[in-house]
This record gives structure tokens, C-alpha cells and sequence, in this order.
């Protein structure tokens, strides 16, 4: 028995696993240190707060994030099923611009929308010219209305790429079974297309909704009393972190709300849909007044989601370019290329490691590692940091005696405020991310090589560098350019961790924003924007380069 | 007059240079059910997907039933050919049960009536039983099964075959090979039959027609089918 | 191959160290120089390690970020040649991070907006009295801290901004007057969330009572033309708009609006008039911005000379005429458009009161709905 174990032991436990192991602590400990903290006596404003606030607030964090989830989920699934089964004008152009609002975080296009639609904002102001009075209920934009429909404009991607993936690769066979069945088109879509990819609509949505549970900017600028604001409020503007801590607490308490939701919609459904054909669907070409519709239908969304709200930061920019460009933006600029590839280089390891180890064993062990891993992702920000702070204040505390032996002072926090803690909350965040794109580039693979390669002699490290890395490495490129897009574009975490007077360009578009300075706020937002279509752009190649 | 005419087919995949079909023929009874044998890359597929409507030809007619499908400015979309085909790997919906599957294809009926044909075709393919049961509950040989009935139910004018039996192990294709050609001769249906193994071909088919293999693609044509009797 | 690993780990973990090494350059807690001058700070960064009273350096951190205050300590810079580094961030986050450093850190100057923050500051350990005779003349007592831990660099109150083409001045009287009904669906304010509304509850607070000012704040609420929304310059554009008649504003955006370089914004500037309520009663609404001496400044003698520039006649008058704030030394002269708003009758309390009354006052303000 116990050379069992033993064997068992030697077989699972190589430095691999260990790595993923010593990773998947490290991410559960900001959480823990949350749970922990509510341990404690709530401090006397969480009194005051349960009694007034907490139900406002999370009526209001749900509305904003249902209404979104079903504008951006209606968007993505209409607009996916538009470019995978019909063809028409500039289709191929417009699939890839509906990936590009990607590119745009939120918080700057409801800053940028906010300006242009307000009194004195450039549309309002053409239309008074025009002479056209204005009835200001159409224009505000700044409410809760409003933030869905900017929410929906810039998070439907999400949606429209799961949907869409799912319906190029596995809805052909049953998309033209029922055509030839004698359906038409639009009972194609409600009765086969629809149905079958509920499990892709309800995985975009929960990404949809994850992004905008996370949403600081919108939501300060805008007014909206939504979790995550409140939690900001009372951590800065109450000095009360126990208080934020128990609102951090109640917000992961929804956000489990949400993925027991998610777990029940996909068991129910109980087959599993192979991937069939390497044909892909033949598109339905459209003719006459219906082509014409579609393509106004398509520019409409392109426009608003992103060639408006980039030509007007564009207008901006050159008004502002002079007081805004100077040697601290380039500074800027350097912090938010720096803290990417770090975090980049570090969630890629713990990401290729831990779906390493995963598809190996395929253990409950491996797999829970794996899920632990990429809670990080649906962990708000503003909560996540709260939890990291903590662990590096301890951290601190205890290496205390060491900090005053290497004479860096007494009572010094070196940890804590450095970049070690941004990169380290980061890394937690977006390794899910990271994991993904292991766990699917290395599902294409199969176990089927580096098993050979194992039979031959070569210990796993050797196996993967020789055999395994340059096969899924699209996959490693994949994950390593979403991390970077998400850590540019990320905004909550980032200015509660930053270590002080260190600014990203994301921190740097907020405080103009919030200083009432917008325009000012256009060229770093739109520096966001082009690493981001950068980004974009990279990954659509390389899943295009993939198949 | 053919029941299916197909001449002068000109094909090539993505509208390229590459001609999958130049100048092919090829013509068939009503009642007749024709094999297309050939090694994998032939364009045999490819034929039942121009057939079906699903692809569209760069030249060449296709008429089917006396109606012109596809030739000249005319080109009919699949669902209005009422050509069947079933895929090789079935494609039965997995969402909806067997008889709900079977039912799809059937429009224009009353609720009575379309509950009588379903339970028809299920009893021809002998799966009275399993009208409410889910395709991932059914075994290969069942899954085939239902999608023929699937295929059959709204009484297509062709009825398209694509390899049926590939997925089958070698003792169910005897047996289904069996049932196929007595469901084939008793809805009296015209078929094409596609599949890369002769004896498959042999046992069921009136009409075999050769594809030729890759590089003797240039000119695909069969006018006078080699005829195999059974 | 297990080398590998552990040369993998090896470089991970130097990697760390490195980073947090660089994450002192980039944030400070080493205390190098970080922004501002980058041309000066080879000798700087030196210097600030050495004799810190020959150093030519004043580290302030401030929480205003308006571009006058950069623009004066450009000049101070020009005229002295004393290097000014800039550490910004928010007030909350610059006195966390004094308080945390204790005696090691490198602040001189804090700047920052609020009365009560100042009180904050003080109460937090984190300033010392300032002993100065110059800065003593330039500011009047009133804009002084009691224990002189902080002075006031300027003042702006708090005033009720009107429609000019729907309201006569003659119909405003008070703040209390608002929560009346006759501006029913007509007032407009900014959010609660906001600390100049905060301080102004405060400030009610401590005038007439939590009870009277709770009624007040119902009552104005219901008032809303619409939920709160924007900062103040949106208040004014939506008496532009049209969807209110008056609303609560600082009085220097008035003036930066009127001075704006988008048009639009000076039309809509145009069309608002400026009203100081409670003349008659307890007085205007005032709140200041201030500086405080850092409690281990490193630099103190150049924290003085800063600060005393920043309060003389030269920098207040530059201060006023960049952000329309109102300045506290009386020898400045004022800008036009301040001259026109002339003398007014302002609340007699102390500025340290609006920090002690804030919780209450959040808490009112939830209470009464004021989102």
C-alpha cells in the first residue's frame, strides 16, 4: 500500500505539479484573507451602511449588470449569426470590426459619450446650429439607461465571439440538415442555430456580466451607486476598510450567485456537441433590399461602437496634444508597457504550467488547481485588492526584521506599494485568461504526442520544450496578447494598488476625467485604444493563421 | 427526360482555378438508386452538396423531378429542392427528441396528421419505441436509423447518402446495409449513395458510377454509367 | 531538464526582487525624485540623500491638480532655484502614505482642497506647526489652523448659480430657501459622493443642527429636476439646457468656464448668474485649499520659502487669476470678475469642523436620499 502511494506520489508530484500547486495557493490567499477579515466585529458604519445602502446598492449593481447582459447577449448573437450564415457587402469587414470595441474600455467610451451628447458637446452643439431643438430626455446619457447601452456597445463582443466560434465550428451539419429540411432561414435560426448555442450565449454573458461587476469608472462617472463605487467610497472617502472589506464580501456572495447560475443553465443541457466538418457553413448570399439592410444595420453598430467615440478622442487629441504630451506621459507610458509584460510573462508560466499538469493527470486535484487558478477573473478589482493589500501588509509586517537588518528602516513597507503587489493582483486577476488559451491550445493537441515523446525517454520538462511548446505556442502567443490587452486596459485594481505617483495610462485618462479635463483625457485613452486594436489585430491573425 | 439530370458541371472549391468538375454527366431513373464510389477527394461529397443546393455550380444544369435546380440564372435554394441528404455524422438535433427530429422536416400539416407520419416512419425504421428519447441516448446504429427517417419523412424527391456507413463496425453494417436497401426499394425513393467501399456499393445500388481519383480530375464524366447487376 | 526548473525559478524570483527594486524608482518608497524636473534630478537625487537643508529640492504632495498650481511652482523654480517635485494623488492616499512612512518620509509640503481634510491631515499626526512670521502676515487668522498646523492658499464658496433669462435675484434668499416648494423639480446639485456637498452639509451641521439640516436635505431632494449627475460645470450646462432653474456650484468654476477655450462652455457661462446666499442669516457657504507642513520635512527651510511664495501677493495674485479661486492674503488684487462679485457676508466657523462633522454628514445625506 504504502509503495503505492508512494509511486502514485512520485508520478504526480514533480516540480511541475508543485509550481501549479504553490500558484493555485498563492491565489486563493487574497480570497481567504477577505473571509477572514469578516471574522471580526463589523466596525460601526457597516450599521449605517446595511440599514441605508446595501440593498441600493445591490439592486443597482443588478440591474446594470442584467440589462447589460441581455443588450450586449441580443447584440452578439444577432450580429454573429449575421456574418457566420449570410454574405453580403463588406461583411468580411465588418466581422472583424465588431471584435474592435474590444479595444475601447468602457469607462473611456462613457466619458467620451457623456462629453459629445451634453450641452456643450459637439452633437448637441451641430444640431443647435441645424436649428434643431433639442430635447434634452433623449440625452441623458449620463443614468442608469445610459451606462447599459454604453456597457452593451462595448461588451457585446464578448458574446458575438463565443457565439460566433460556436456556429463556424460545430452548427453547420445542423444548420443545413434543417434548411433542407425545408425551413426557412429565420426558423433555421430560432429553432436549430439558437437553441444549440445557448452554452456559447451563456459564456459570453457571464463574461459580459464578470467585466461589468468589475466597472469602477462608469460607475463614478456616472453617478451609479453599484458595488463596486461603494466599496471605493468607503475605503477612501469613509477611511473605513472593514466596511469595504464586508462589501467586498457581499459582492463575491453575488458574484457565486452568478456562477451557480451559470453551472445550472449548462447542466442542463446534457449532450455534447462535437466539432463536425472541416467545411465550414456556406453562407446564404444576400440580394436586393435585405443586403442593404444589413450593411446599415452593421455600420450603425460599427459606428457607434467604435469609429464615433475614436474620431472624436481623435478631434480631442490634436486639440490637446500640446498640454498634454510631455516627458511624464512617455514616463506613463513605459509604467503601462512595464507592469503588461510582466504580468504577461508571469500568468503565461502559472498558465502553461497548471493546463500542463491539467491534461496530463486529469485528476479532481489537477482540475480544482486549474479552477482555482481562474477565479481570479471573476473576483472584482476593487475586491481582489483589498485582499491582496492585506496578505502584503502581513507579508511586511513579519519580513519587518529583515528589512531592518538589510537597513532599509524601521517599520518599512517594501512589498506593499511596490510593483510587486500591482503585478502579483494583476496575475491573479488574469490568469484565467492565460489558462484558457492553454486549456484549448492544448485540447487541439492532444495527449497523443507528448506521450509519445514520454515513451521515448524524455522527462516531462524535456517533452514539453521539445515536443509540446512549439505546438500550442499560437496558443501561448493567444493568451499572452489577451493578458496584455486586459492589463492595459485595466482600471479599479490599478489605482487602488499602484505604488504612489506611478501612473498607467488607463489611472492617467481617469483622473482627467475626473478633474472634469475629458479632452485632455483623449490621447492617453486613445494610446489605450491602439495597443489595443494592436492587440486585436494579433489575435485575429493568429486564430486566422490557425485554421 | 432523367428524373435527375445533371450536364455539363463545372465546379472548383472557392471559385479557384482548381477544377473539381469539368464537363461531368450524369443521369438517373426515378426509382433508381445510383452509387458514387471513389477515393476520398474524388468530389464525391461534393457532388451531393451541388445537388442538395448547398454549393452552386460555375456551369452546367442540374434539374431534378423535371424542375430546373440550377443553370443558367436560375438557382434554387436548398430549402425549396426538396432534395434529402443525410450527413455523415447524422446531424440529428441534439436539443430536440427522435420524433421531434422526425417531424422537423414536415410543414403544411395538421398536428394529428404530422404525429401519423412520424409514427409511420419511426415503425419503418423500427424505432416505434424511442419517439421520445434524446439522439445522445441512441446508439450509432440508431442514430443512422433516425436520421434516415428524419430524411425520408417529408417524401423527398432525391434522397442524398453521404458514406452512411463509416461509422459503423463491421457486423451493423451488414445488417444496416440490409435494412437501407429494403427501405430504399419500399419508399421506391431515387438515391445517390456515396461511399469509398465497393461492397457497400454493390449491395445496394443499381447503378455504380466510378469517380475517377485526383489526377484524372480534368474530365469527370460518366454518360454510360458501368452497370453492375445484382 | 530539472536544471531547467530551477533556473526557471532562479530568474523568476531575481526577476521579483528586481521589480521591487524598480518599483521603488517608479514610486518612491526608496525616495528618489520622481516627475517633474527629470533635467534636474541627477544632482538632486544626490543631494537629497546628503545635507538635506543645502539641497536645492521641496517634495510636495498635493492633492490639487489644477494646472496653476504647476504653473507656480514653475516660477517659484525660475525665481529661487529651488527644484519643486510633484507627488500627486488623492488626499486620502498622500496621508495614508505620510502616516505609514512615519519619519522616513519624504514629504515637505502637503497640499490639498477641504477644510476638513486639512483636519484630517492634522489630527492624523502627520503635520507640524509652522513657524513663520511671513506666512503669518500673508494669511489672515481666520484661514489659519488654530495650532497653526496648516494654512489656507485660497478660499471658494459655495453659492447658488441661477438661469439669468428664467430667475430675478430677488426671488433667492437662502440655501434653506431651496427645499421650499416653489422650486419644485427646478433645483439641480451634483452627487453626495462628492466633498464639496459633504462640507457643506457640515457646515449645516454645525450651524443648525443635524435635525434642521436632515429636513433641509429631504427637502431638497425632492426638489431634484433630476437624480444627481456630473460635476458642476454640468449643473450649469443644465440650466442651459433647460431642465432646471437653479443650482448649487462652486464659485471659481464660474470663472474658469467664463474663461474657457470652448466656446460653448462661455455661452452657457454667459446665461448663469451668480447668487451668495444667507447674506441676511448665518452667511456663504466657504471652503479652503491649504498647505500643510509636513510633520518629518526634510527640507523645511524650502517648504517655508514654497508655501510663503504661494501666500505673497505675486503667487496669490497668479493663483487668482489662474483658477478664480478667491485668495486669503488681502493684498492680492482680485480679477475682474471676482471685483464684480464684491464683498459677502460669509459662514463664521471654524474649517476644522467640516472634517469632524463629515461622517454625520455622509450619513445624513444618505439618509435623506441625496444619491
Amino acid at each position: 500500500m504504502k509503495t503505492l502511494l508512494l509511486r502514485r506520489w512520485k508520478q504526480r508530484f514533480g516540480a511541475w505539479s508543485v509550481i501549479s500547486g504553490i500558484g493555485a495557493v498563492l491565489a486563493l490567499l487574497p480570497s481567504l484573507y477577505i473571509l477572514a477579515g469578516l471574522l471580526g466585529k463589523p466596525g460601526e458604519n457597516w450599521a449605517h451602511i446595511t440599514e441605508y445602502m446595501l440593498l441600493d446598492y445591490a439592486l443597482e449593481s443588478l440591474l446594470l449588470t442584467g440589462g447589460t447582459v441581455v443588450l450586449a447577449s441580443l447584440a452578439g448573437i444577432v450580429l454573429a449569426w449575421l456574418t457566420v450564415a449570410y454574405d453580403y457587402p463588406l461583411r468580411r469587414f465588418f466581422s472583424f470590426v465588431f471584435l474592435l470595441p474590444l479595444a475601447i474600455p468602457p469607462y473611456i467610451a462613457a466619458y467620451t459619450y457623456s462629453s459629445m451628447l451634453s450641452y456643450t458637446g459637439s452633437v448637441q452643439t451641430w444640431l443647435r446650429e441645424m436649428g434643431v431643438a433639442v430635447n434634452q430626455n433623449y440625452f441623458d446619457v449620463m443614468s442608469m439607461k445610459g451606462a447599459i447601452i454604453i456597457f452593451s456597445l462595448f461588451l457585446f463582443p464578448y458574446v458575438y465571439l463565443m457565439v460566433r466560434s460556436f456556429l463556424e465550428k460545430h452548427s453547420a451539419s445542423f444548420v443545413e440538415s434543417a434548411r433542407l429540411l425545408g425551413r426557412n432561414p429565420l426558423s433555421v435560426f430560432f429553432r436549430v442555430a439558437l437553441p444549440l448555442s445557448t452554452g456559447a450565449v451563456v459564456g459570453g454573458a457571464s463574461l459580459v456580466a464578470f467585466e461589468v461587476l468589475n466597472d469602477y469608472g462608469v460607475s463614478k462617472h456616472f453617478g451609479l451607486q453599484t458595488f463596486t463605487a461603494a466599496i471605493f467610497k468607503t475605503w477612501f472617502g469613509m477611511y473605513d476598510i472593514d466596511s469595504a472589506l464586508r462589501l467586498a464580501a457581499s459582492l463575491m456572495a453575488l458574484i457565486i450567485g452568478i456562477f451557480v447560475i451559470e453551472r445550472l443553465l449548462r447542466r442542463r443541457k446534457r449532450y455534447h456537441i462535437p466539432a463536425n466538418r472541416s467545411v465550414p457553413l456556406t453562407r446564404r448570399k444576400l440580394k436586393g433590399p435585405v443586403a442593404w439592410l444589413a450593411v446599415i444595420f452593421s455600420s450603425f453598430i460599427a459606428l457607434l461602437s467604435f469609429f464615433l467615440p475614436v474620431v472624436q478622442l481623435l478631434i480631442w487629441a490634436w486639440w490637446t496634444f500640446e498640454d498634454v504630451w510631455n516627458e511624464k506621459f512617455v514616463g506613463m507610458l513605459s509604467n503601462t508597457l512595464l507592469v503588461s509584460c510582466f504580468t504577461v510573462v508571469i500568468t503565461m508560466f502559472f498558465a502553461v504550467v497548471a493546463s500542463n499538469v491539467n491534461r496530463q493527470w486529469r485528476s479532481p486535484l489537477s482540475l480544482t488547481v486549474g479552477r482555482l487558478l481562474s477565479m481570479g477573473y471573476s473576483i472584482p478589482g476593487a475586491v481582489l485588492s483589498i485582499g491582496v493589500l492585506a496578505v502584503f501588509l502581513s507579508v511586511d509586517k513579519r519580513l519587518a526584521g529583515v528589512y531592518a537588518a538589510l537597513g532599509l528602516g524601521h517599520n518599512k513597507l517594501v512589498l506593499s506599494m511596490s510593483l510587486v503587489m500591482v503585478v502579483f493582483a494583476y496575475s491573479i486577476r488574469f490568469l484565467a485568461v492565460g489558462y484558457n488559451a492553454m486549456d484549448s491550445g492544448f485540447d487541439r493537441i492532444g495527449n497523443k504526442y507528448s506521450e509519445a515523446s514520454r515513451t521515448m525517454g524524455n522527462g516531462m520538462t524535456a517533452t514539453f520544450f521539445k515536443v509540446d511548446l512549439p505546438l500550442v505556442k499560437g496558443a501561448v502567443l493567444a493568451g499572452g496578447i489577451m493578458v496584455f490587452l486586459e492589463v492595459v486596459k485595466e482600471l479599479p485594481l490599478t489605482l487602488l494598488l499602484r505604488p504612489f505617483n506611478f501612473d498607467t495610462l488607463a489611472t492617467k485618462a481617469y483622473q482627467y476625467a475626473s478633474d472634469e479635463q475629458i479632452h485632455q483625457a483623449a490621447l492617453p485613452s486613445l494610446l489605450i485604444i491602439a495597443l489595443g486594436i494592436g492587440s486585436v489585430c494579433l489575435y485575429h491573425w493568429l486564430g486566422r493563421r490557425k485554421s | 427526360m432523367a428524373y435527375v439530370e445533371v450536364s455539363g458541371l463545372r465546379y472548383a472549391y472557392g471559385g479557384g482555378r482548381d477544377n473539381v468538375f469539368n464537363g461531368f454527366s450524369l443521369s438517373l431513373e426515378k426509382g433508381q438508386t445510383a452509387g458514387l464510389l471513389g477515393p476520398s477527394g474524388s468530389g464525391k461529397s461534393t457532388l451531393l452538396r451541388l445537388l442538395a443546393g448547398l454549393d452552386a455550380p460555375l456551369d452546367g444544369r442540374i434539374a431534378i423531378g423535371g424542375t430546373l435546380m440550377a443553370g443558367g440564372s436560375v438557382f434554387v435554394q436548398p430549402e425549396r429542392r426538396g432534395v434529402g441528404l443525410v450527413f455523415q455524422d447524422y446531424a440529428l438535433f441534439p436539443h430536440m427528441t427522435v420524433g421531434q427530429n422526425v417531424a422537423f422536416g414536415l410543414r403544411g400539416m395538421s398536428r394529428p396528421e404530422r404525429r401519423k407520419v412520424v409514427g409511420e416512419m419511426l415503425g419503418m425504421v423500427r424505432l416505434e419505441d424511442f419517439a421520445k428519447r434524446y439522439p445522445h441516448e441512441l446508439s450509432g446504429g440508431q442514430q443512422q436509423r433516425a436520421a434516415f427517417a428524419r430524411a425520408l419523412a417529408p417524401r423527398p424527391r432525391l434522397l442524398l447518402l453521404d458514406e452512411p456507413f463509416s461509422n459503423l463496425d463491421a457486423d451493423l453494417k451488414a445488417s444496416i446495409r440490409r435494412e437501407l436497401k429494403q427501405l430504399l426499394r419500399q419508399t421506391g425513393i431515387t438515391s445517390i449513395l456515396v461511399t469509398h467501399d465497393r461492397e457497400d456499393a454493390e449491395a445496394i445500388c443499381d447503378t455504380i458510377i466510378m469517380m475517377p481519383s485526383g489526377d484524372k480530375r480534368e474530365t469527370v464524366s460518366a454518360p454510360e454509367p458501368a452497370v453492375v447487376r445484382l | 531538464m530539472r536544471n531547467k526548473i530551477v533556473a526557471g525559478v532562479l530568474t523568476f524570483l531575481s526577476a521579483a526582487v528586481i521589480v521591487t527594486g524598480c518599483g521603488g524608482t517608479n514610486g518612491g518608497t526608496k525616495g528618489e525624485n520622481n516627475s517633474g524636473t527629470n533635467g534636474a534630478s541627477p544632482s538632486a537625487s544626490a543631494e537629497a540623500t546628503a545635507k538635506p537643508e543645502k539641497s536645492g529640492v521641496v517634495n510636495v504632495f498635493t492633492a490639487r491638480h489644477y494646472d496653476i498650481d504647476f504653473a507656480m511652482f514653475d516660477q517659484f523654480e525660475k525665481e529661487t532655484g529651488i527644484t519643486v517635485n510633484e507627488i500627486k494623488g488623492t488626499a486620502e492616499e498622500l496621508v495614508e502614505r505620510m502616516k505609514r512612512e512615519g519619519e522616513s518620509s519624504e514629504a515637505d509640503l502637503f497640499i490639498t482642497v477641504d477644510g476638513g481634510v486639512l483636519n484630517y491631515a492634522k489630527e492624523s499626526g502627520v503635520l507640524q506647526p509652522i513657524e513663520s512670521e511671513t506666512l503669518f502676515s500673508n494669511v489672515p487668522e481666520k484661514f489659519r489652523d488654530k495650532d497653526n498646523n496648516w494654512v489656507a492658499l485660497a478660499s471658494r464658496a459655495r453659492v447658488i448659480v441661477y438661469a439669468k433669462d428664467r430667475v430675478k435675484p430677488e426671488q433667492l434668499s437662502t440655501y434653506e430657501a431651496l427645499a421650499e416648494p416653489q422650486w419644485k423639480g427646478k433645483v439641480v446639485a451634483r452627487s453626495s459622493t462628492n466633498m464639496y456637498n459633504q462640507s457643506l452639509i457640515a457646515s449645516f451641521i454645525e450651524l443648525n443642527g443635524e435635525a434642521k439640516t436632515e429636513e433641509w436635505a429631504k427637502g431638497i431632494v425632492a426638489n431634484f429636476a433630476r437624480d444627481p449627475e456630473g460635476g458642476d460645470r454640468d449643473q450649469a450646462k443644465a440650466l442651459a439646457a433647460g431642465i432646471a432653474d437653479v443650482a448649487i456650484m462652486n464659485t471659481y468654476y464660474v470663472g474658469q468656464m467664463l474663461h474657457s477655450k470652448d466656446a460653448e462652455e462661455v455661452k452657457v457661462a454667459e446665461n448663469i448668474g451668480v447668487f451668495f446666499p444667507n447674506q441676511e442669516t448665518t452667511g456663504t457657504h466657504l471652503n479652503i485649499s491649504g498647505i500643510g507642513l509636513a510633520a518629518h520635512a526634510k527640507n523645511k527651510e524650502n517648504a517655508l520659502k514654497l508655501a510663503e511664495y504661494m501666500t505673497s501677493k505675486e503667487g496669490q495674485e497668479m493663483l487668482t487669476n489662474g483658477s478664480f479661486e478667491f485668495p486669503v492674503n488681502p493684498a492680492a488684487e482680485l480679477p475682474q470678475l471676482l471685483k464684480e462679485w464684491g464683498q459677502f457676508k460669509t459662514q463664521d466657523i471654524q474649517y476644522a469642523q467640516l472634517g469632524v462633522n463629515n461622517k454625520a454628514a455622509t450619513e445624513l445625506l444618505n439618509r435623506s436620499g441625496w444619491k
